[in-house]
Parts: structure tokens; sequence; C-alpha cells
């Protein structure tokens, strides 16, 4: 299925102690597919896999070694690509907008407060369906702050950009080549966001399989640039209109959106067919549906970090479930309904706030509760702000809690 | 089985690498690894951590590891042993101190293993001295491989390589693994 049991049983039919074995097991995985990498440079490998024509990037913390990797890989002549060395964020952003515009795939990265400086342009990208890919290392916000949390995707989860949370390294590489996709299909047409949690991804090895080069190009085209700015044949993009003008382009977003949720698990399902892994799904669960008496729904790694939490409460004969949308925008509303309409309880687990109101995943579910009249007992619980570590353990005690409360 | 292991060190000592090269080493003997350093905005000579877990599955937890659970804690520097929180350890934990002598804090302790080596005599046999501080990392993970062989010599040899390339650094990196192989002692 996955590379996690090819390797688990290449460990195992080769044993552990004979010196020739172990060279020749040091061989078999010195095959170029699977490396040990951060999340940070998943990132980079896979953005150098789909062959962006111009990078920006503005290199001062808080970004992160996304760029610094792939400034490398383009100064040492592996990658065929422009890259500007910008001034600030909002610079960056404004680069690749305009480069996007003359007819190149573009890529740039950022992370927190560097996203706020972006702010702007980030909606302008996102208002003007600008395909860029960029992923962001998810950081908390003011005071200056570099540790893990999702409020900084969070606060731009209605510029209209997709949004992808990853669980691991492994789907950071997968999904940002999949973003490529997805951002240029002519029927979506718009930015998206890969995030990946600080630190908890972005500096921590793990292993990752990369796929060939060859492999990535049978996926992923050329870019086919839908319209582009020609001398020959001028207009203009993105200059003030009337008011009928505004509301035509946000009526079109909100069909590219539409027409995302869609198109997004077909995507999947080709990069799956074509590379491996991924599968289509918008959610991915984790755990027995069908018996649990709690699901818990939670982004990024705490997803997965909620899929040991599974298996630890079954050794205390509770059953579980994590639904972990790795979509967040489209929001999967009726894939979601679906499955929660099979659970009794549920617990929403943010990593960031609407401050004022709750967070904002268990915001949008409990909208789609209410509209479904889904009747389950639902619980939220805000965890990991700034930085905080939240183990499997924790988030088990957080179950056990729900139930007694019911 | 997964193995949970802390390396206590000060910035500049070489535990946030070392984490990668003990991570590696146990990626290219076929099990499922990860390497977390615990950041922050790091001075040198600051108290840090960094986790390695070393297991037969894919690992699903991303959080750092849980005091209770810790295999074993590799300490580069001796006065940092006061910051291990010894009481929640589990029995059998094992500690691996870079230090001339078992530290007192540890000299009564009978439900922990306790190990020491002198990294900082072998660093500075071995030439691996930056900066005016001695880089006990490779030393102390030779140590640990000693004492509980969850991977192979070969491996960490090959993961130093790959951290510093061919030439003189890794050559006596490497050198700095065999003498902490041949000096690492148990307390009785």
């Amino acid at each position: 299925m996955c590379s996690c049991l090819s390797r688990k049983e290449k460990a195992e039919s080769l044993g552990n102690d004979s010196r020739i074995e172990v060279k020749e097991m040091v061989q078999s995985l010195e095959n170029p597919q699977t490396k040990l990498m951060t999340g940070a440079e998943a990132v980079a490998t896979a953005a150098k896999l789909s062959r962006p024509q111009v990078i920006a990037a503005y290199p001062i913390t808080p970004q992160t070694k996304i760029v610094e990797t792939l400034s490398g890989m383009v100064a040492r002549g592996e990658m065929d690509t422009e890259y500007i060395n910008v001034e600030s964020e909002h610079s960056a952003m404004g680069a690749v907008i305009g480069a996007s515009l003359a007819g190149t795939r573009t890529f740039t990265a950022t992370s927190s407060h560097g996203l706020l400086y972006m702010g702007e342009l980030v909606w302008w990208a996102g208002m003007t369906r600008i395909p860029v890919v960029m992923p962001v290392v998810n950081r908390s916000l003011n005071p200056w702050n570099i540790w893990p949390d999702h409020q900084d995707a969070m606060t731009f989860r209605d510029a209209g950009w997709i949004q992808f949370y990853a669980k691991n390294n492994q789907e950071v590489l997968d999904l940002t080549i999949c973003a490529f996709k997805i951002a240029e299909h002519h029927k979506i047409w718009m930015p998206v966001m890969v995030c990946l949690d600080g630190f908890i991804l972005s500096h921590t090895s793990a292993q990752v399989e990369v796929p060939s080069q060859k492999k990535v190009d049978n996926f992923l085209p050329p870019f086919e640039p839908l319209a582009m700015l020609d001398p020959d044949n001028p207009f203009a993009h993105g200059s003030l209109t009337d008011s009928e003008g505004i509301w035509e382009q946000r009526m079109s977003l909100i069909d590219g959106f539409n027409n995302a949720h869609v198109l997004i698990p077909q995507i999947f399902t080709e990069y799956t067919e074509k590379i491996g892994r991924l599968g289509n799904y918008l959610i991915e669960v984790t755990g027995d549906i069908e018996h649990a008496e709690c699901a818990v729904i939670a982004l990024g790694t705490l997803g997965e970090e909620a899929e040991q939490t599974v298996e630890y409460l079954l050794e205390k004969n509770i059953k579980a479930v994590v639904l972990r949308p790795r979509v967040f925008r489209p929001f999967p509303k009726k894939e979601l309904i679906v499955l929660i309409n099979k659970v009794p309880r549920l617990l929403v687990i943010d990593r960031a706030v609407s401050f004022g109101n709750a967070g904002q995943l268990a915001i949008e579910i409990q909208a789609e509760l209410f509209a479904h009249k889904v009747e389950v007992k639902f619980h939220q619980k805000i965890m990991g702000l700034g930085g905080m570590d939240v183990n499997y353990v924790d988030i088990a005690t957080e179950i056990e809690r729900v139930l007694k409360e019911d | 089985m997964m193995t949970e292991i802390r390396i206590v060190s000060r910035g500049g000592q070489g535990g946030v690498t070392g984490a990668k090269m003990l991570a590696y080493a146990g990626h290219l003997d076929g099990k499922f690894v990860q390497a977390i350093p615990k950041y922050g905005a790091e001075r040198k000579g600051a108290p840090i951590f960094a986790d390695v877990r070393i297991s037969d599955e894919h690992v699903k937890t991303h959080a750092p590891v849980i005091t209770e659970n810790t295999h074993s804690w590799i300490v580069l520097e001796p006065s940092l042993v006061q910051t291990i929180p010894l009481k929640k350890l589990s029995p059998g934990t094992l500690i691996i101190v870079n230090s001339q002598a078992f530290p007192e804090s540890l000299k009564s302790d009978e439900k922990l293993k306790i190990g020491k080596v002198d990294a900082v005599k072998i660093a500075r046999e071995c030439g691996l001295i930056k900066s005016g501080t001695e880089m006990v990392s490779t030393t102390m993970l030779g140590a640990w491989v000693k004492a509980t062989s969850l991977v192979s010599l070969d491996s960490l040899k090959e993961a130093v390589k790959h951290q510093f390339g061919e030439g003189a650094l890794t050559d006596a990196n490497i050198r700095s693994i065999e003498l902490a192989f041949s000096q690492f002692e148990f307390k009785e």
C-alpha cells in the first residue's frame, strides 16, 4: 500500500545482525526514493520536482529553510528557475503575482508575521485568481513568536485561497506537488496554501518517499496560462472596476471553489495512481467509525497525533475515531456530515481561536450540524496555542473527559 | 517497538546535529525515525534538548517524548543532569553522561541504568574542537550505541559520513565513536 510497509518488510527480511546484511540494507535504502528530511526540505524537494519558473521570497525570520534550500538548488543550477530575492513578503507576493500574469508557474513560501505582512497581496492573489503555490509554516502571531499554531493561516481562511493542512512530512511533499496541479487547473485557477506545523514538521526530520522527476513530470505538465498579459493584446488585470465587476468576480470565485471541491479528489486520485500513497479523500478517517464512542476532529499534526490516541485508548477499551480534514478550503461540508452522522459524539480540537467566539474549525462544524439537524453531542477544545505541546495522552484525556461528561 | 531518546546539551555542543545523525543511523537500519529539535531563540551555552524516535512502525506521534516513556537520556554536559526529572523516569531508564566520574546526584541511584564516558577528553584527543568548545555529540552517540546496540555501529558511522562528508572531520568523528566504544562504562 504505502512505502511504510515495504520498508518494514525490507528491514524484517534482511534481519539485523550480520554485517553483510546490514551493508545490503544500507545499499537498498540508499535508493534515492526514501530520504530523511525536515518538513521544510520536503516542501523544497516537492517544489523543485514541480519545476516552478519563478520563485520570489524574503529570506529573513520567520521565513524557514524552505527558501534557503531552494535558493541553493537554483544557485547550483539544479533548477531552471528565476529566483527573486525581494525586500519583504509584501514584495514577494507582488513579484509572483506579476510573474504568474506573465505566464509562468510561480512559488513562494512564508510563515506567521511574514504572512501578515504579505496580507494585502495575499488577498489580491486570492481575489484575482493567481494560481501560485505557497506553503505556510504555521506559527503563532504577535507578540513576536516563532512557535507552532494555526493562527496565521486561519487569519487568511477567507482570502480566496485553497488551504491544505498536512499531517506529516510525506503528506507535505505529496500535497505540495498536487497543489500546483490543483491551482493551475483551468476550472479552479486559484492560489493554494499548503500549511505545515512550524517546528513539529518544518524542523523535524522524518522519512519521506521522494518520487522521481519522470513520475512528477508525467503527473504535472508544464504551466498552461488561462490568461496572460500580452503586449500584442493589451488588457488590464485587477484594476479598479465598478460594483458589478466586483460582484461578478466574487461569484466566479464561489464557483471556482465549488469546482475545486469536486476536482480536488479527482486530482488526488490521479496523483495516487501516477505517483502513489496519497488517497483521494478530503477527510482522512482513522479508526472504527461504526463502533466509535467519540470522533476527534483536528487539523495537521494534531490529526496524526490523535491517530496514536485511538490506538492508546483501544488498550483501555475505549473506541475512538479520527476525522482529519486535510482540505480546509474548500470546506468539505458534505463529506463531514456523512461521517459525523455515524458517531454519537464529537470532540473538535482547534489550534487557533477566533477571539470572541471559538476555534474556527469548531465554529464551521457547528454551522453544518445545525444546517443538517445532526444529532450529535458536540464538544470543543482549544489546544497547543503558541507551541504548547500536545501529545496523544493529552488528547486521550480530553476524550475521557468528554465521555464522562455525557 | 519504539525507542524514545532525549539528548540534553548546551547550545553549540552539537546536540541537535547529534539527534539528526542518530535518526539517520536508525533510518539506515531500516527503522522509522524522527529527530525533533526543541528550538527556541537559542544562544550558545543555553540548555537545550532534542528528541529521537527509532521505531519498527511508522511514527504517528509528533509531540516531544513523554518523560515517563523515555528509553534513554544522553547528557552532553554533566551539570545538565540536574535538568532531568529523575523521579518521573521509569525503572531501567538509561542515562549516559559526558563526565570524568559518575555525577554525585546519580551515585546512589538504584532505579536507573547509569553510564558515563569522558567525551571531552576524547574530543580533545580527536581534535574535535570548534570555537573553543569540545564537540562531544558523536562520542556520546558512540557510547549510546555501545550501551544499547539499538542501532548498528556501521550505520552510525555512515550517518557521520552523511552529515560531514568524506574528509578529516568525518575521520575524527569516527575515531571518537571508536574511542567511546572502548571507554564507555556502566555504573556498578
